[in-house]
């Protein structure tokens, strides 16, 4: 019936990261809801983006003095990636909660019981996926936003502080993603790690707002914002490699709690 | 080879599965037996390393689960229903578990194939049945051509024709040699399925048995029908036989052979509309295995007494 000859291409040596990382890129392929989620985004983003660099350039000529002194025509192109903040973390929440939901983490953790090499493998596939994708987005919203800028001064890749602004804007994005898929390990349920997500990335901030010193700067919208995606920095700011380094930190620490939660608890 | 040793497992105060130890061996069918609740499923989890263990341990070809080289080429398992995302399709579920152990994509073909989801295999198998999900579940136990196989009530939601196939399957995979491990709280299930038995209760072994072994244990019972039931009971009761009258008013006499009970009727004038030898269900025998659970831990095996004996206890 079963032709043990027939078997696959064994190799000597022990699955790892590279198999996991086969598997994922094929569950995620696999998924139509994700691709469209993702096509959905991109053009809401490319749409916002452009809109919002039109709107701004439009209010130049009659704009204050100090309106124009911290004019950021990359910084207002970048508001396209806003959406992101929300769609992409849930993307992420859904990489891992999903497994649970449905039940194949059964299926996943028996073929890979070193679970850590999963999370490792997920944030692989899918921090690699959404930064081409997001990448993409960024320049290409940067190109058109900047082409409907009209009389008001535009910005150019050249400039200083303009491409860091567009690639570590795009990489925040995959940092946010990469945070809800540890929060997704550590939760579970789908819901439940959605609201944590809304809890930490959009309530926590308002809150920190309200009180005295610098605190809000260390919330994740505020380092896209403000640090991260700007080029002309407002007063009291993180710098932008700092606040990445923060959100990095963030991220890290969601994973490693994940990885420690996934190899510590039942499936 | 599975062996299961010592195993403890407990979900907060409730101990699932208590201090237990066996084996299971290749080139055969061995049926894991037991009531719902009795801790199956928890100790295939175990085995499977889903679930940590708060003693003993369980080894897979002699090694834990999480140590094996390529998991799903040693040891394929269907435990759940549905342990699949519905918006995958059947194929895309399999491809991915084959490239996590690089497995070649043929056998993706080969067990869709075998288990007969080939024409549905780019569906979402989230419109699958519960029985096309268990071929599913099945497909990916299959997957990697693995030596041991595990399956927790694998039969639930398939078709008369789907049962038939499976015991076929499994049967087909233990004359290769293979080592299975087949789950149910159904014994008739088991006495067509199974050559060696598991049987648990309560989280503890129960027994360690022989399907032909279990069958011997029988208690050869003689149903008889006669006009005069109390006046035979009492004359056979007086003989040493254990009687139990029936709900259809025969009686289940135990203890004595049908030549016996014959003998004594026609001793004494008493007509028998029917005399035939019987076994006790199967079901009787199995409540009996685990209402004995106690006995048996304590190392005393009780013999397989009359059916009228176990109404007692379960009364007390």
């Amino acid at each position: 019936m079963m032709d043990i000859a027939a078997h696959a291409s064994r190799r000597s040596d022990r699955y790892g990261l590279r198999d996991v990382v086969r598997s994922e890129w094929t569950k995620l392929a696999s998924l139509r809801s994700s691709r469209w989620t993702l096509v959905a985004f991109a053009l809401t983003g490319v749409t916002l983006g452009v809109a919002i660099s039109a709107v701004s350039a439009s209010l130049w000529p009659t704009a204050s003095a100090e309106t124009r002194a911290h004019w950021d025509p990359t910084n207002n192109t970048l508001a396209g990636l806003i959406p992101g903040y929300l769609v992409i973390p849930v993307l992420g929440v859904l990489m891992m909660t999903s497994e649970y939901t449905s039940g194949s983490a059964r299926s996943t953790f028996a073929a890979v019981p070193r679970r850590p090499l999963v999370l490792a493998a997920k944030s692989i596939v899918f921090g690699g996926a959404v930064l081409a994708t997001v990448e993409v987005i960024t320049f290409v919203t940067f190109l058109a936003g900047q082409a409907v800028m009209g009389s008001a001064p535009h910005a150019t890749i050249g400039q200083p502080g303009v491409l860091r602004a567009l690639l570590l804007s795009g990489a925040f994005l995959v940092l946010m993603g990469l945070f809800g898929l540890g929060l997704g390990v550590i939760v579970r349920r789908s819901a439940a790690a959605v609201a944590l997500y809304a809890a930490i990335a959009l309530v926590a901030p308002m809150i920190l707002s309200a009180f005295p010193g610098n605190l809000w700067r260390f919330g994740p919208i505020m380092i896209l914002g403000n640090s991260v995606g700007a080029v002309r920095l407002l007063p009291g700011v993180l710098s932008p490699w700092v606040g990445f380094g923060v959100l990095t930190l963030y991220t890290v620490v969601s994973l490693a709690v994940g990885a420690v939660l996934l190899t510590q608890r039942d499936v | 080879m599975i062996q299961v040793l010592g195993v403890t497992k407990r979900y907060g105060r409730t101990t699932a599965v208590d201090d237990l130890t066996f084996e299971v061996d290749a080139g055969r069918v061995t049926g894991f037996l037991g009531p719902n609740g009795a801790g199956k499923s928890t100790t295939m989890r175990v085995i499977m390393g889903f679930d940590n263990v708060d003693a003993g341990h369980a080894l897979v070809a002699g090694l834990r689960y999480r140590d094996l080289d390529w998991p799903l080429r040693i040891i394929g398992a269907h435990l759940d229903v549905k342990a699949f995302h519905p918006g995958r399709s059947a194929e895309d579920h399999l491809l991915a578990l084959a490239a996590a152990n690089a497995i070649d994509r043929s056998r993706v073909t080969t067990v869709l194939d075998l288990v007969g989801l080939t024409s549905v295999r780019d569906k979402r198998a989230g419109r699958f049945s519960t029985g096309m999900a268990q071929r599913l579940g099945i497909a990916a136990a299959l997957l990697g051509d693995p030596g041991i196989l595990l399956f927790d009530e694998p039969i639930n939601g398939l078709d008369p024709e789907g049962i038939r196939w499976f015991r076929q399957l499994v049967r087909g995979l233990a004359a290769e040699g293979r080592t299975v491990l087949l789950s149910s709280h159904l014994i008739s299930e088991m006495a067509v399925s199974a050559d060696h038995l598991v049987v648990i209760g309560r989280g503890h072994l129960v027994a360690e048995l022989s399907m032909a072994e279990l069958m011997a244990r029988a208690p050869r019972l003689v149903r008889v029908r006669t006009p005069e039931p109390e006046r035979l009971t009492g004359l056979l009761r007086q003989a040493g036989m254990t009687v139990a009258t029936q709900p259809d008013a025969s009686l289940s006499v135990a203890g004595g052979t049908a030549e016996a009970i014959a003998a004594r009727a026609a001793e004494h004038g008493i007509a028998l509309h029917e005399l035939a030898p019987e076994h006790a269900s199967l079901e009787d025998l199995f409540m009996q295995l685990t209402d004995d659970e106690a006995q048996f831990r304590t190392g005393k095996p009780r013999s397989a007494g009359a059916p009228g004996s176990m109404n007692r206890r379960r009364a007390s």
